[in-house]
């Protein structure tokens, strides 16, 4: 009897406690249900710049993304298409002759009236994570650029999501591969920009980049890298995020600059020029060398086997003589590395 | 007993995702009632985290002395499982460097609770990917069909450092 009536209680207790439990949660989940959605949050105020050529079709589409995206202005760079480029609800610059990518994205960078840019290939897509990205930006602190990661299409094909994995060693190698919004300490901006995908990976302050005047090399092919490295050298404060903002394509079968295999290749080294003329920190040299060295790899397996030896010849040159003068910070560095760059000589 | 809602279940996280820029330190109750996230108070560990726009959240750990659990967990208002046939999750995340993380369900029962863990393991790595899980009552003879109380429960590592981003979790009831 002593027992039953210690039990009751208990029992009572608990099946209270469990009632009290239920309808608490239940409140709760139907208030959070009821809740209104958060009011759209106001967005950095950034150009859209877009160098285009003869790619109406895919410009179209990226067009009928951004314009509902609410950038400040997309201006659109035909670089000498055959059929003259129609744009509307666009800034739209014509070059009437071809003058490739580089002049193009810098032709569209002197009209940005927007505090930040982004450049992005006809044939890419912004992703809904764009939108968030610069819904944060626009709360942050100032900064000179904020370098996002991208979807690959040729990762997106086998079935995957994101960059490729040489792209995402560096990052995690910067130890920035997971965060919304993250500080990039400097320590790790050599990492980051070994990085092989850009320049549509970033968004940068206009100031930034006119202010140092920043820009693509006037070269046929590559002529993103000084665009790129230049920025790592020049910044004072970088941003990363995680999010996968951009949806690139590589479309084996385009004429696009990727794609080249003749000579023309060979004017990689140009593209070079600004960066080494830029005289980098010592890390910052040895990371370029070894992101020549990945680039030059990659560019071997596009070009026609008849210019093969003429580029090895050219490397051979940059790697022992042009860069001559940053040996021996590459040898207390990575002596290996050193040893790789001087072997072929 | 009606079909469960799986707005109502989900409603913690919909609302913790809507909370741009939410962020604390430290094992406890998270901005949006009925989550919570917690560690082994025998564990020396510090614990960060933020809710970015659109994204669940985000969990930083640092350990000094290993404890033995961490866990994300959501309260359920599922008492009664007769009208499904079970619950499931569809989990979005990234890890880096990768983890393994487990799933269960924690239901009351007259002397304490009972804890049934989703079969498979769920492996997050630095490209976010997508996790699927599913518990059957026919198939899970401890998942009790009428409890007092559930819990969702996510097992973070308790032993190592982590920086997982979780960009979505939704759970919905199973059709019968």
């Amino acid at each position: 009897m002593s027992r039953l009536r210690r039990l009751v209680p208990r029992r009572l207790k608990r099946l209270v406690r469990n009632q009290q439990q239920r309808a608490q949660v239940r409140a709760i989940h139907r208030a959070h249900a009821r809740s209104k959605p958060p009011a759209p949050a106001p967005l950095l105020p950034t150009a859209l710049v877009i160098p285009v050529h003869n790619d109406a079709l895919r410009l179209a589409r990226l067009l009928d993304v951004a314009n509902d995206m609410g950038f400040a202005e997309i201006i659109v760079v035909d670089d000498g298409s055959d059929t003259p480029i129609i744009a509307e609800n666009v800034t739209l610059i014509r070059h009437n002759t071809p003058l490739g990518p580089g002049p193009a994205r810098s032709a569209g960078l002197a009209r940005v009236t927007a505090p930040y840019t982004l450049f992005i290939d006809s044939d890419d897509l912004p992703t809904p994570d764009l939108a968030l990205l610069l819904a944060d930006l626009a709360t942050a602190t100032p900064f000179d650029f904020c370098l996002f990661k991208h979807i690959d299409s040729r990762i997106a094909n086998q079935g995957h999501w994101g960059q490729p994995e040489g792209d995402e060693m560096h990052w995690q190698a910067a130890g920035l591969a997971i965060g919304a919004l993250r500080n990039a300490p400097s320590a790790v901006w050599s990492d980051l920009a070994q990085t092989t995908n850009y320049p549509w990976n970033k968004v940068y302050r206009t100031a930034f980049l006119t202010d140092h005047d920043i820009r693509c090399a006037d070269v046929t092919v590559h002529e993103d890298i000084a665009l790129h490295w230049l920025s790592f050298f020049h910044a004072t404060r970088v941003l990363t995020s995680d999010r996968t903002c951009v949806w690139h394509l590589i479309d084996p079968h385009a004429a696009r600059q990727s794609n080249r295999s003749g000579a023309e290749r060979l004017a990689l080294f140009d593209a070079l020029a600004p960066v080494v003329a830029a005289d980098p920190a010592p890390a910052m040299r040895v990371a370029f060398v070894r992101f020549v060295l990945a680039l030059t790899t990659w560019a071997r397996t596009v070009m026609d086997a008849e210019h093969l030896p003429a580029f090895d010849a050219a490397l051979i040159q940059w790697l022992t003589q042009t860069v001559q003068h940053w040996h021996d910070d590459i040898a207390a560095a990575d002596p290996a590395l050193l040893t790789r760059m001087t072997a072929g000589s | 007993m009606p079909y469960p809602d799986a707005a109502l279940l989900n409603a913690p996280l919909t609302a913790l995702t809507a909370l741009a820029g939410a962020q604390g330190s430290g094992s406890g109750a998270l901005p949006a009632v009925g989550l919570h996230l917690l560690t082994d108070p025998g564990a020396d560990m510090t614990l960060n985290w933020s809710s970015p726009r659109g994204r669940l959240i985000e969990v930083t750990t640092t350990i000094t002395a290993p404890g033995k659990w961490c866990v994300l967990r959501l309260d359920l208002d599922l008492p009664d499982l007769s009208a499904c046939a079970g619950l499931g999750f569809w989990l979005r995340s990234a890890a880096s460097p990768a983890l393994v993380m487990q799933a269960l369900i924690r239901s009351g029962t007259d002397d304490g609770h009972v804890d049934c863990v989703f079969e498979r393991d769920i492996l997050s790595h630095a490209a976010a990917s997508d996790h699927t899980g599913m518990m059957l009552t026919d198939r899970t003879p401890d998942l009790p069909c009428h409890a007092p109380w559930r819990m969702f429960e996510l097992l973070l590592p308790p032993y190592r450092p982590i920086t997982l981003a979780i960009d979505a979790l939704r759970l919905f009831p199973v059709p019968a």
